[in-house]
């Protein structure tokens, strides 16, 4: 029996992106698989929107490919109709109304379920009857949410989805991503609000100056740097954080100290003389250390 | 539906072409209101026929101002009304080309399962119906401003001249509509398609007295439209076919360029 092997949703290979000298994207090469929530995340001008361009082809790579579903973008409407599409300044037809937009994007998708837009704009809470250009920004990011989510599409491409929205609409938001992937769907997210990345993406990417950075899960991202310590003590204990192993990115000040743990802090801490710390804080590493790590160096390298 | 963007051109700009179509037929009205002063003073037809040669070629001469389809010809479809269209015709192409562009909708509507072939040839599409109204502007302009005057032309000449002025526009458009989509740069598109009609307009105007433009008239749209003649003689198709074929030679280099470009963010 012949097995072919289904191919990933989305792989980018040797891609990059040149604007007059300057690499906006550089040689970056990443898969993400079917049914994935994958998040993409850097800081502005990283080269996230330029690679998200080029995945949806509204540019084209100066070298290296992008494959949807093992095709290529490039001049192929039939392979859009399985991307969705959303960002956090899209710009609308603003003298259409909100259903009447919707209206258009289904006739050129192929037919949206009314269903599904009553359902959603119920839980959205937009009014499709007024003029786009009448709507605030929050509103106008919601007629994008429907957009996006009401068309019968295999993969949403997000880039920065919830500039704009409140909070509650944030949940909400993730309750729609968590849903469309349940049903099959895969998401490619940019943003940078970490914690919401955090909680919805199984697997990360960061990428920097236009080059990728580091690709893997939270946990695989944060080994060698599981937990993040600050404590304050003695002189002492300053120099007794020199000599202990497992201990990274050590900041030292007089009499405080930063630094991060492998693994399980126990070992760890019960080298110090703990009558001489005065306070200690242990926490596991969230995203937003990881991505103040990868910037600091960074800055420090500069 | 393949049609979307055609239909939804279509109603953005459904007022605006009928504000142009007012504009057409008024120009032609007033215009030939002013036919029967001119007609009947016989000083000025004095005056005219004592101009030099190169003078009346740009005023038109003593029998221009004498018959009225010579008067339309020479004074209405000649300069008032190419002019007009013309305008049109850029400010259309600029608005739903690199306008949309520059607003960022062109990009969120080449996201959606549609292809760049199909969004430039509808919009392309759209725009010549859109030019088809506005030069309409020009018969019922026309016919009404001879009836008020209790005159009389033929009226299937008069289709023919504002079908004549309608090619005009049309290629005037494709090519403001190719640096559009070719490009997708506003300030370029905006320039170079001004300067485009300024220098037809220009040559045009000045070749009739000026003997050493004759070839950078023939390099002119204006010179395949066939003017003064459109009234008075049969509509010369060759020259009709040939405005025709650089319309669509325009669309064909735009539908390339397009497809081959990054979208401007």
């Amino acid at each position: 029996m012949i097995r072919t092997r289904k191919p990933p949703a989305l792989k980018l290979s040797g891609l990059s992106k040149k604007f007059g000298k300057n690499f906006a994207v550089r040689d970056v090469n990443m898969e993400v698989k079917s049914g994935e929530i994958f998040g993409f995340l850097g800081p502005n001008g990283a080269g996230k929107t330029t690679t998200i361009r080029m995945i949806l082809d509204l540019a084209r790579p100066t070298s290296g490919s992008v494959e949807v579903f093992g095709e290529r973008p490039v001049n192929n409407p039939a392979l859009r109709r399985r991307i969705g599409y959303l960002t956090g300044d899209m710009e609308f037809y603003d003298n259409l109304s909100a259903k009447r937009y919707l209206s258009l994007v289904a006739s050129l998708s192929g037919g949206i379920d009314p269903g599904k837009i009553s359902r959603m704009t119920k839980l959205l809470d937009v009014n499709v009857d007024k003029k786009i250009k009448e709507l605030s920004r929050g509103n106008k990011q919601k007629v994008g949410l429907l957009a996006a989510f009401a068309r019968e599409t295999d993969m949403l491409v997000l880039d920065e989805p919830t500039s704009g929205l409140d909070p509650l609409m944030q949940r909400k938001f993730e309750l729609l991503v968590h849903e469309y992937c349940e049903q099959g769907g895969t998401v490619f997210i940019s943003s940078h609000i970490l914690d919401e990345v955090q909680h919805l993406c199984d697997r990360l990417a960061f990428i920097k100056d236009g080059e990728l950075a580091a690709t893997g899960t939270l946990r695989e991202l944060t080994s060698g740097i599981r937990y993040k310590v600050e404590l304050s003590g003695s002189a002492d204990v300053m120099e007794q954080l020199k000599k202990i192993s497992g201990i990274t990115s050590l900041r030292l000040n007089a009499n405080s100290a930063k630094f991060y743990i492998a693994d399980e802090p126990g070992p760890v801490l019960a080298k110090l003389p703990l009558k001489e710390v005065a306070d200690i804080r242990i926490a596991p590493t969230e995203l937003d250390e990881l991505f103040t790590k990868y910037y600091e160096s960074e800055s420090e390298e500069a | 539906m393949m049609a979307a963007i055609f239909l939804k051109t279509l109603r953005d700009k459904r007022w605006a072409t009928l504000g142009w179509f007012a504009g057409v037929a008024t120009m032609a009205v007033f215009a030939i209101a002013f036919f029967p002063s001119f007609s009947e003073n016989r000083e000025f037809e004095e005056v005219l026929t004592s101009l030099p040669q190169q003078m009346q070629g740009l005023l038109g001469d003593a029998l221009s101002f004498r018959q009225i389809e010579n008067y339309i010809s020479a004074q209405v479809f000649d300069l008032r009304l190419p002019l007009l269209v013309i305008i049109a015709a850029i400010v259309m192409a600029v608005s739903i080309t690199v306008s949309e562009e520059e607003d960022g909708a062109l990009t969120t509507l080449q996201s959606l399962p549609v292809s760049r072939m199909s969004v430039a040839l509808q919009k392309w599409m759209a725009l010549v119906v859109i030019l088809a109204i506005i030069s309409s502007g020009a018969i019922a302009g026309t016919m009404l401003g001879v009836f008020l005057i209790n005159h009389s032309v033929g009226f299937g000449a008069v289709v023919v001249a504002a079908l004549q002025l309608w090619l005009l526009g049309v290629a005037m458009m494709s090519f403001v509509f190719m640096l559009g989509m070719g490009t997708g740069i506003k300030p370029l598109t905006v320039a170079a398609g001004s300067l485009f009609a300024v220098y037809n307009f220009l040559i045009a105007s000045l070749a009739t007295s000026v003997a050493d433009l004759s070839t950078a008239h023939k390099a002119t749209l204006y010179y395949y439209y066939n003017n003064p003649k459109l009234i008075i003689e049969a509509a010369d198709w060759l020259q009709a076919l040939i405005l025709a074929g650089v319309s669509l030679g325009f669309l064909a280099i735009a539908i390339m360029l397009y497809r081959r470009r990054d979208m401007r963010d």
